[in-house]
């Protein structure tokens, strides 16, 4: 993945009708999601992953020591072969979820309400309040992410709670703008002016009427920061910084061991597809609920 | 529709005037932001020339001579004051002239930059509104499965990838994309070839995304289903309403993306040797040559800022459903 | 093991193939479109000896013959000019500038004299004023040189002869290696109008074997022979390209393409290459990383809790995963096994667990080893060794380089209690001057020992052999039991060359064996 930010993924043009709140219709769409092989495919990859992260200390797999020979081919003894210190693989990876879920879910989620708020606010209120904000994205925006990635880095370092801190600001800049342009789409629609008109308060036609049409946009974004979240351990070892070995985060492994894709494509396919996995099933899932919900 | 055409070029006017007194406001901003976070990044230039054997007061020494010292104001002003006159410093690291150095890699950039999306616009249309017809179905499942996993592979690791296959094992083009900077034009592009297809790659899988769902939501649209009932043929159909209403979300992605090429494609400069202008930042930033840094950001953040209003006239422009009034635009 | 091996490589030719005939029509169009139909930049009209092509990172300092200290720069200044004397790969001195050299009896001054008729690349004759000049420019009050280092206290003046083309080197106290100092980097000569600071990539003057013809950043820089070298004879290449990667593994794949004509050996390189498909040059000894106590801290402070991870390591296997079989195992002292002294009578250490216990007495200790990126395998390593054995509880912490060699008071590589840093060949005095001496400035260990002080001073001075092994003896020996610093390996580096390359270089393409192309061709 390129975008080691999705700077401002898409000004999505996704066209939502007003989503009705009923409360009666939520059983019959769990029911047809349920139905659906790539969102049940989708959900159990994401449950074994976060089992995988939970769970590797109890059934005794060793991610950190030295168990079998340098650059071994995968056999019974190790499925996914070892690494160039003789690591297990098959433990590596496993172990390497803990850190994706952290960074990736939260930061995205970080973003994403940091963002969408911002976002929110700026489209209705418009305005002052709306140029300032949008100006002071622009700061974040015209700044080269790669850069900016850099300075971040340099101040808060590399822990993995500074990585969730480091993907929220980097992300919710472009998510803000992308649910500002959503938001102003809204706007011009009747139900809010009926709102409007009715005298309900700011908060509420913001968070209950405008915010459940908006939720499909919200929710795109955050399955694409999701997937550049996972990717900026990737970019920072790329460029020399993040680097904590003997840590088994996928993104680290991939960059460490791609010198060894021609000797031993496993140290590098098998964090690639956990990566990948993490990725599609989080997009498909995102995708499933998106045409459920139309 | 005479309303809505005199409404729009009234946004427009708008929108540019405002623009153009913000935009240097915001540049200005962040020039003053990453003189100052620099100061976070570690490292020291003298530290970075003369190697960790040189002696402290070595190291202090060579940023006096270098004019690295001195308070950041200063250092500030004296930059901001020859930036505006055209004299952007010498560089640190390269010993040169920073104006020609930039310059120089801006336009290796655009052209890496701008290959590649003539190779990922036209793949990401086909792709994407061939899923639109097939939405839901398992063709078109397999195509968003296939595009995402490829976006979920490191740009390195694709990279690498195809440098063995066309360097290593097939010999048709150099591992060092910078050979062809010098030669003739088709030379060029055939050496960047592989950075180019690279660099599409990473943003295939979201532009062919916004495409299809621009497109799934055109031949779901009323004005569709009038034409189909009309009786139009299908491809009048495609050229006349599908392919505007797809391009209206692929034209802003193209818009927010071009300034993320400058800035973001620091891996592909690296892994082809290629030079361009982000990786010629990250080598600023990492050695702390702050000259080089700030003009760098200046045209890299002038060109994303000018990209971001690209896509902002787009959506004045192109997009039906927003009634935008001069007050909105911003 | 062969086995397994030799079933990959079926493997890969499948999936090879299967790649090759997928891609094939894109191949088509590519080489279309080329002209030349050759990728190779450097295949331009192959004279006399040809054209050799290394890849190196591109510098990111001002390059200055007298400060350059990343290796790319080195080699871009040492292809272009040339110092006093080098060393081959089995470390004996070679004269290059100075034809030779000579100890007055009290050893307290060396008289240099050149060749006669060296020429600068700019047609000015090459003499003593200008050696006189380089010299006190690099360890001139003023000079920001890493190369004066070598110097203080060492050198008191430079001055030319009572012959022409002699130069004399006074000395503070006798020193018996001297003429090895001058092996060592930021030593070329330069003109005496050279000044220090300036950039010399704008008027790359020099004696050496090339002359720098064009240096385009971001992408290479070309030289071509230079006639007026004092052994042009010698020098069979018509030219030499130094490309540019920003990416190690993209060295790799240029040098598996053919895009240039050698590679460092290395454990990825090794894992990589079918080392059967191409030449390497005999290996040197180029370094050790060296893993340094702050003996003045809990728990180092106590000698047998330092002696208990020296011998839990296991170097062997240290050897073959960290350096990927370029180095031999070492024995925590700093005699480079090519140099003239070798210590006699120490065992050499290996992984001893009964040892360990009886050393550890039951406690269990607990550290944080820092280092800088470049050294984070072997870190990974020895953390993975010690952890493996009971009482030793071992965390990890890597900087960039950047932050490991900050400047200030409180610097990761001198002030964490155990960090590992890499010193490049010295002589086994300057060692103890640099980083045993009590209060130097390169101390990491905090170390202090008047006695190896002492032991080392006369060792300079020695000048029989016997007593010199005596002094080594002694010497090695209070190294190896106090373990201010575990040496688990010295580090040897080779070169992987093209076939096509004809001819054996003297020395490693570094600083100490002054860039040698002699008797080197490439036929391609």
């Amino acid at each position: 993945m390129t975008a080691t930010i999705p700077r401002s993924a898409a000004p999505t043009a996704e066209k939502q009708g007003p989503v009705t709140d009923d409360a009666g219709e939520r059983p019959s769409r769990i029911r047809s999601l349920l139905k659906r092989p790539s969102f049940v495919i989708s959900v159990l990859i994401i449950v074994w992953w976060v089992v995988a992260a939970l769970g590797w200390q109890i059934v005794g797999l060793e991610p950190y020591a030295k168990t079998g020979d340098l650059l071994a081919s995968p056999d019974w003894a190790h499925p996914f072969g070892t690494d160039n210190l003789g690591r297990d693989m098959f433990a590596r990876v496993v172990a390497g979820a803990g850190p994706a879920l952290l960074v990736g879910p939260l930061g995205a989620l970080l973003a994403t309400v940091v963002g969408g708020t911002l976002g929110l606010v700026a489209g209705y209120y418009r305005g002052a309040v709306d140029t300032l904000m949008m100006r002071f994205f622009d700061v974040i925006l015209a700044l080269p992410s790669l850069i900016f990635l850099i300075v971040l880095v340099g101040a808060f370092g590399i822990s993995t709670a500074a990585l969730i801190l480091i993907v929220g600001i980097l992300f919710a800049p472009g998510i803000a703008r992308i649910i500002r342009a959503a938001t102003l789409v809204e706007m011009g629609k009747s139900y809010v002016t009926a709102a409007k008109l009715q005298g309900e308060k700011d908060s509420r036609i913001l968070f209950r009427e405008l915010l459940p049409n908006i939720l499909p946009t919200l929710v795109i974004q955050a399955t694409l920061s999701l997937a550049a979240a996972v990717f900026i351990t990737a970019s920072l070892s790329f460029l020399g910084l993040g680097e904590q070995p003997p840590s088994a985060d996928w993104g680290l492994a991939i960059n460490e061991n791609r010198i060894y894709l021609q000797t031993a494509w496993w140290t590098v396919v098998f964090p690639a597809i956990g990566v990948a996995s993490l990725v599609v099933a989080a997009n498909l899932i995102a995708d499933n609920i998106r045409e459920v919900s139309r | 529709m005479t309303t809505t055409s005199v409404e729009r070029r009234t946004a427009l006017l708008g929108l540019l005037g405002k623009r153009v007194v913000q935009i240097p406001v915001v540049l200005l901003v962040v020039s003053i932001l990453t003189f100052w976070l620099l100061q976070v990044v570690p490292g020291n230039p003298g530290r970075n020339a003369l190697g960790q054997y040189a002696t402290a007061a070595q190291v202090t020494a060579w940023n006096h001579d270098n004019g690295v010292d001195g308070s950041l104001v200063t250092q500030y002003l004296h930059w901001i004051g020859g930036f505006f006159v055209g004299d952007w410093g010498q560089s640190l690291v390269y010993s040169t002239p920073v104006r020609e150095l930039v310059l120089e890699r801006l336009g290796n950039s655009l052209l890496l930059g701008l290959y590649a999306f003539v190779i990922m616009v036209p793949v990401a249309i086909a792709l994407g509104s061939a899923q639109a017809y097939r939405e839901g179905k398992r063709s078109d499942r397999a195509i968003t499965v296939g595009l995402l996993s490829l976006s979920a592979i490191p740009e390195f690791v694709v990279g690498v990838v195809l440098l063995l296959v066309f360097a290593v094992w097939l010999r048709v083009v150099p591992v060092q994309s910078a050979a062809g900077a010098s030669g003739d034009f088709f030379d060029r592009l055939r050496v960047m070839t592989l950075p180019a297809v690279v660099l599409a790659l990473g943003y295939l899988a979201v532009l062919t995304r916004m495409v299809r769902s621009g497109t799934s939501e055109a031949i779901t649209s009323q004005f569709h289903r009038t034409a189909v009932i009309k009786g139009l043929s299908s491809a009048t159909i495609v050229r006349r309403h599908v392919i505007r209403n797809a391009l209206v979300p692929t034209l802003s992605v193209l818009g927010i993306y071009l300034g993320t090429l400058l800035g973001g494609s620091v891996i592909v400069e690296t892994l082809f040797s290629y030079p361009g202008l982000g990786a010629l930042m990250v080598t600023a930033a990492d050695r702390k040559d702050v000259l080089l840094l700030e003009s760098g950001v200046m045209i890299t953040g002038a060109v994303s800022l000018l990209a971001l209003l690209f896509t902002d006239i787009c959506f004045v422009l192109m997009d039906p459903r927003i009634r935008f009034n001069a007050r909105e635009t911003n | 093991m062969i086995n397994t091996r030799s079933r990959h490589r079926h493997r890969h030719r499948a999936v090879r193939l299967a790649l090759a005939a997928s891609v094939a029509s894109f191949a088509l169009v590519l080489s279309a479109c080329s002209s030349s139909g050759s990728a190779s930049p450097s295949s331009s009209s192959a004279a006399a000896g040809g054209t050799y092509t290394i890849g190196v990172s591109e510098p990111t300092s001002t390059i200055d013959p007298e400060t350059v200290s990343a290796s790319g720069a080195m080699l871009i200044v040492g292809l272009a000019s040339e110092g006093l004397i080098s060393q081959d790969s089995k470390g004996t001195l070679e004269p290059r500038l100075a034809s030779s050299w000579a100890a007055s009896s009290d050893g307290l001054t060396w008289t240099i004299t050149l060749r006669d008729g060296l020429k600068f690349s700019n047609g000015d004759p090459l003499g003593a004023a200008d050696v006189v000049a380089t010299f006190n420019s690099i360890t001139g009050p003023d000079s920001q040189s890493a190369g004066a280092s070598s110097f203080e206290g060492v050198l008191k003046s430079v001055a030319a002869g009572s012959t022409p083309n002699t130069v004399v080197f006074t000395l503070d106290s006798p020193f018996s290696d001297f003429p090895y100092l001058l092996t060592g980097s930021n030593t070329t000569i330069q003109p005496a109008s050279y000044k220090q600071g300036t950039n010399w990539i704008d008027n790359p003057v020099g004696a050496g074997q090339f002359l720098l013809q064009k240096y385009t950043p971001g992408q290479s820089v070309t030289y071509i022979k230079n006639p007026d070298y004092w052994d042009a004879a010698d020098v069979k290449l018509s030219a030499i390209t130094v490309n540019f990667y920003a990416d190690e593994q993209a060295q790799l794949l240029a040098f598996q393409s053919g895009e240039i004509d050698q590679i460092n050996d290395s454990a990825t390189v090794a894992s990589t290459l079918n080392l059967a498909d191409y030449r390497q040059t005999a290996p040197s000894y180029t370094h050790f990383d060296g893993l340094f106590f702050d003996v003045t801290q809990a728990p180092f402070d106590d000698v047998s809790v330092r002696q208990a991870v020296a011998w839990a390591l296991d170097r062997k296997a240290i050897v073959q995963s960290v350096y990927g079989g370029q180095a031999t195992v070492a024995n925590d002292n700093e005699y480079f096994p090519n140099f003239s002294v070798q210590p006699t009578g120490i065992p050499q250490r290996d992984q001893d667990l009964d040892k360990v216990k009886q050393l550890l007495g039951g406690k269990t200790v607990k550290f944080t080893i820092t280092t800088s990126t470049d050294h984070k395998t072997l870190a990974e390593v020895v953390q993975q060794q010690l952890n493996a054995i009971p009482g030793f509880d071992v965390d990890i912490q890597v900087l960039t380089s950047a932050q490991y060699y900050a400047d200030g008071s409180s610097t990761p590589w001198l002030n964490a209690p155990v960090t590992i840093t890499d010193w490049a060949q010295r002589l086994p005095s300057q060692f103890v001057n640099l980083i045993f001496k009590s209060g130097a400035v390169w101390n990491a260990s905090k170390y202090s020992n008047p006695q190896l002080e002492n032991l080392s001073s006369q060792y300079d001075a020695a000048a029989a052999a016997p007593e010199k092994q005596t002094l080594a003896n002694q010497i090695a020996t209070i190294e190896n039991n106090d373990v201010a610093a575990i040496v688990p390996a010295f580090a040897t580096g080779s070169s992987v060359l093209q076939k096509s390359v004809q001819g054996d270089f003297a020395a490693p393409l570094d600083f100490p064996g002054g860039f040698d192309f002699r008797g080197i061709s490439n036929s391609k």
